[in-house]
């Protein structure tokens, strides 16, 4: 894969850095470490922004304002006039082209993306750039430390690159999750509608075959043929010469069994046959409401899920409860509560994670609340709370005996008891034992109606009755087995959704496992590299923390394997906060250079503001040399950010070697504009040009005196002339003196020695020519007040003394092959 | 990584392979015993890994293209019965 080192950074109009019409201009370089430095206030922190926003698309400072606060209008300059524009160069390690990207966002927030040097796909690019390592800065080691232990564990995953592993694990479980299972897919309504299907026709079945039997005097073959019942039943009553005529055009199913009545009538008048009719077809009604053995299974069924909701809600306290066990939870899931393992209500720690017994708490709430929703779809569904409510109408229950509107309200409604079941099936029996009475009742009626009518007719009328009854049944029973056709489907839509039930729950299951697995295998591989970082970092063997991984969980733990001589004490709770960033650091620069990902750089904002001396030294050195190119070849390009005063000399110190590249920012924002200090040269220079060539000598003058100053300062850097130990502290207005003096004594201290490295002509012309005009020009003017008697000739010949001055420190270096004009390395050696 | 292989009864993630290609190795693995199953994930996965700002709509969406699988497969199960 190729990967990118960051080689430049353009940016203008962007958060505190103006630079109107002329860029902030930084140059990294890909084989050295980099760092820029600027003191607080010169737009650093602007630069980590400005990167942040054009990788990864936004600023988290911003991001947490509230809507009111209007972040949006905080991305560009306020001071400036046109659009914010950041242009980015890469460069492969491969040796291809440099990437160019110009990311900008318009006053009104609109960002854009492009590549002037023809990248196809520019925010694709940059969003491959957007690995979590490549920005690092210090609220990043904060929060990795502390995080709740399930955040550090996903974002410790995000910086393994297994981010997208985290989100595909959490999404499984949201899949499998039983709850939104059964809102998802229905399952208990479909099985609700099975059973209830399935007992509805079970019941019809029964009724049919008694009905057939009592007609026809057999049972009906199986499988059960209507239109064969039809036309036996029809065959049966056409046989009778009362009803030939009723049934000549007609058969069961479409006959008018008022005619068929009316013709036995005929044949014999009576109304005591019609209340016969009439009692025979409540006979019928009542025999069909008989308790049936099924009623008793869903009576236990209803008892179990009593029972089963009861126990859950055992270990409940109420809904008040509930609130707080779902409050604790969502502390102990959030940024505010470090300690996973301390309850955020009581403060004791139990020897169970406190998320896991809130866990388990809310669980039983949960099941509660389920088992309460099949108790209602199982009173709904049943067939003897059905048969009840009809026994109350057609037993006419006087309107201050109705149990059932009562019982219907504390099932649906309420919470129902056990008690209230047992009054349920109490009631059902007491409305079976007025239901047997009614039918005792009846059939007297209808003995003493039959003596009183010819016994033929009353036969005659009992099987139309048994007929109508049965043609009945027939149309009720063909829609049973119509819906039991739905039935079939309804139990493959179970089935199919059970089964899929199963296999996301296993899914998820395993591929947590699978994930947790890998990411404690990374963990332990990349133990020895960070520890070992951490140690080279704060010398303190007594301390050693470590990161404890689970394998069944995304949790990740700190740990310390060494306090001094103490065992199993908190990693957080003794850890000074140098020692966690140090640790931080190490466990995320360890991350880094596993990673074979597009960024091949890693930026660092003031990642050392909690560090010491001693340690900010120690973590440069291991970026140096273990984690940054060119001493680790396989390592990053390493960008540092920082405002420190004492790693500025460090710095310093190393800027002129191969190993490391340093600017500094000077400049006015965020009205003004920000430089480096090379820009700032040539732009001082540039400038006072333009004030000299104009006449406008006061306005070149502060110019000239930077200029000059920044030309010296960098011949001292550069040839590593001593100054004296208060030269930092001196007047600042005798900078060009001062800095005069410390170069002419190291000159004059090699002279003396014999060791002077430069060419005779360069040591005389500074001697003779370009030291005593700068003196005689500026020095002995400016530093005395009176340079406003110099004519802008004057002047402008200063400025080019003292690039002449410069390059007598310089020579032409064709070591590389191409001959470059560079400073020798000291007054006594070339290079 | 051997010792996971064996308690979870086959599957464990291949550390030298980019996250995407270690989901589409777990997909490969679910599609020994359930194809269908393991390619509905495949084809809709996008729906749960773009959609975390709203996961619970992101669910929904997701098992509604479930729901049209498991429909379907219901339909024809209920036809074969007869």
């Amino acid at each position: 894969m190729t990967r990118y080192y960051l080689t430049r950074l353009q940016i203008e109009g962007f958060r505190g850095i103006n630079n109107e019409g002329a860029p902030l201009d930084l140059r990294f370089k890909e084989t050295a470490v980099n760092s820029v430095w600027a003191a607080n206030g010169l737009g650093k922190s602007s630069i980590y922004e400005a990167l942040s926003y054009a990788i990864r698309g936004s600023i988290p400072k911003l991001d947490r304002l509230q809507a009111a606060e209007r972040p949006q209008d905080y991305y560009c300059n306020r001071f400036h006039q046109s659009e914010a524009v950041i242009a980015l160069t890469f460069k492969p390690d491969d040796g291809g082209a440099d990437v160019v990207i110009e990311v900008e966002r318009s006053k009104a927030g609109a960002r854009s993306v492009s590549s002037s040097s023809g990248h196809s796909d520019p925010e694709a690019f940059l969003r491959d750039l957007s690995e979590d390592y490549a920005l690092l800065d210090y609220s990043t080691f904060t929060s990795f430390v502390e995080d709740s232990a399930l955040d550090r564990g996903r974002a410790f995953s995000s910086l393994l690159g297994m981010q997208y592993l985290s989100v595909f694990r959490q999404a499984l479980e949201q899949l499998a999750h039983r709850r939104n299972l059964e809102t998802d897919f229905g399952l208990q309504q479909l099985q609700q509608q099975s059973q209830s299907a399935s007992s509805k026709l079970a019941t019809t079945t029964a009724e049919l075959r008694s009905a057939h039997e009592k007609l026809l005097g057999s049972l009906p073959s199986e499988p059960i043929d209507h239109d064969a019942i039809i036309a036996a039943g029809t065959g049966a009553l056409a046989a009778i010469d009362v009803l030939r005529s009723t049934f000549e055009d007609h058969d069961l199913s479409t006959v008018d069994f008022e005619t068929a009545l009316v013709a036995i009538k005929k044949a014999e008048g009576s109304e005591k046959r019609e209340r016969l009719a009439q009692v025979l077809r409540l006979i019928s009604s009542f025999e069909s409401l008989a308790s049936s053995d099924a009623d008793k299974d869903e009576q236990d069924r209803l008892a179990r899920l009593l029972a089963e909701r009861d126990a859950a809600l055992e270990g409940t306290r109420g809904p008040l409860s509930q609130r707080m066990y779902e409050s604790v939870k969502a502390v102990l899931e959030s940024a505010e509560w470090p300690d996973d393992e301390r309850c955020p209500v009581c403060e004791s720690v139990p020897d169970t994670p406190p998320a896991q017994l809130v866990e388990k708490k809310i669980q039983n709430y949960s099941t509660a609340s389920s088992k309460q929703r099949e108790i209602v779809a199982g009173w709904n569904g049943a067939t003897w709370v059905s048969r009840m409510r009809q026994l109350e109408t057609q037993l006419a229950v006087a309107e201050g005996e109705l149990k059932l509107p009562h019982l219907d309200t504390t099932f649906r409604q309420r919470t129902p008891s056990d008690g209230d079941l047992r009054t349920a099936v109490d009631y059902a029996a007491t409305l079976e034992e007025k239901r047997q009475e009614r039918l005792a009742t009846l059939k007297g009626d209808k003995d003493s109606l039959e003596k009183e009518i010819p016994p033929s007719l009353v036969t005659l009328t009992e099987q139309v009755e048994a007929a109508r009854r049965l043609r009945d049944l027939v149309a009720t029973h063909r829609s049973a087995v119509a819906k039991g056709g739905e039935l079939s489907l309804v139990k493959a839509r179970i089935a199919q959704r059970e089964q899929w039930s199963e296999f996301i729950t296993r899914s998820s299951g395993l591929f947590g496992r699978a994930e947790a697995e890998l990411s404690k295998s990374v963990t332990a591989e990349m133990e020895a590299e960070y520890k070992s970082m951490y140690g080279a970092i704060v010398r303190n063997s007594d301390v050693l923390p470590a990161l404890d991984k689970p394998s069944d969980s995304e949790v990740l733990h700190l740990k310390l394997d060494r306090f001094f001589n103490l065992e199993g004490v908190s990693a957080r709770a003794l850890l000074s906060e140098s020692y966690r960033n140090a640790f931080a650091i190490s466990v995320f620069l360890s991350a880094s250079l596993r990673k074979s990902a597009p960024p091949r750089f890693v930026i660092l904002d003031d990642v050392t503001s909690s560090f010491d001396a001693g340690h900010q030294w120690n973590l440069m050195e291991q970026l140096r040399k273990t984690v940054g190119v060119p001493v680790n070849p396989d390592g990053l390009q390493v960008i540092v950010l920082s405002h420190d005063g004492l790693l500025e000399k460090y710095f310093d110190k190393l800027s002129n070697t191969q190993e490391w590249h340093h600017q500094k920012l000077h400049g006015s924002p965020p009205t003004g504009a920000v430089f480096t200090q090379a820009q700032q040269a040539d732009r001082l220079r540039s400038q006072a040009e333009r004030f000299l060539q104009a006449g406008q000598t006061a306005q070149a003058e502060p110019l000239i005196r930077q200029y000059l100053e920044y030309k010296l300062l960098q011949v001292i850097t550069r040839v590593r002339i001593p100054v004296p130990l208060d030269f930092a502290i001196r007047n600042d207005r005798h900078m060009v003196s001062n800095c005069l003096e410390a170069i002419n004594a190291a000159l004059d201290l090699h002279d003396a020695a014999g060791s002077l490295i430069l060419e005779p002509t360069q040591r005389s012309d500074l001697k003779n020519t370009h030291v005593p005009t700068i003196v005689a020009n500026w020095v002995s003017h400016y530093e005395t007040s009176v340079s406003s008697s110099l004519a802008p000739t004057v002047l402008l010949g200063v400025l080019d003394s003292i690039d002449e001055l410069a390059d007598c420190f310089r020579f032409d270096d064709s070591a590389s092959g191409a001959t470059v004009r560079t400073y020798y390395r000291s007054l006594d050696r070339k290079v | 990584m051997e010792d996971t292989a064996a308690h979870d009864g086959g599957f464990s993630f291949d550390p030298s392979l980019a996250p995407k290609e270690n989901v589409e190795l777990f997909l490969d693995h679910l599609a020994g015993s359930e194809p269908e199953f393991a390619q509905l994930l495949r084809n809709h996965a996008h729906i749960l890994v773009e959609g975390t700002g709203n996961r619970r709509s992101a669910r929904q969406e997701f098992n509604q293209e479930v729901l049209s699988l498991l429909e379907a497969r219901a339909r024809s199960a209920a036809e074969e019965q007869g």
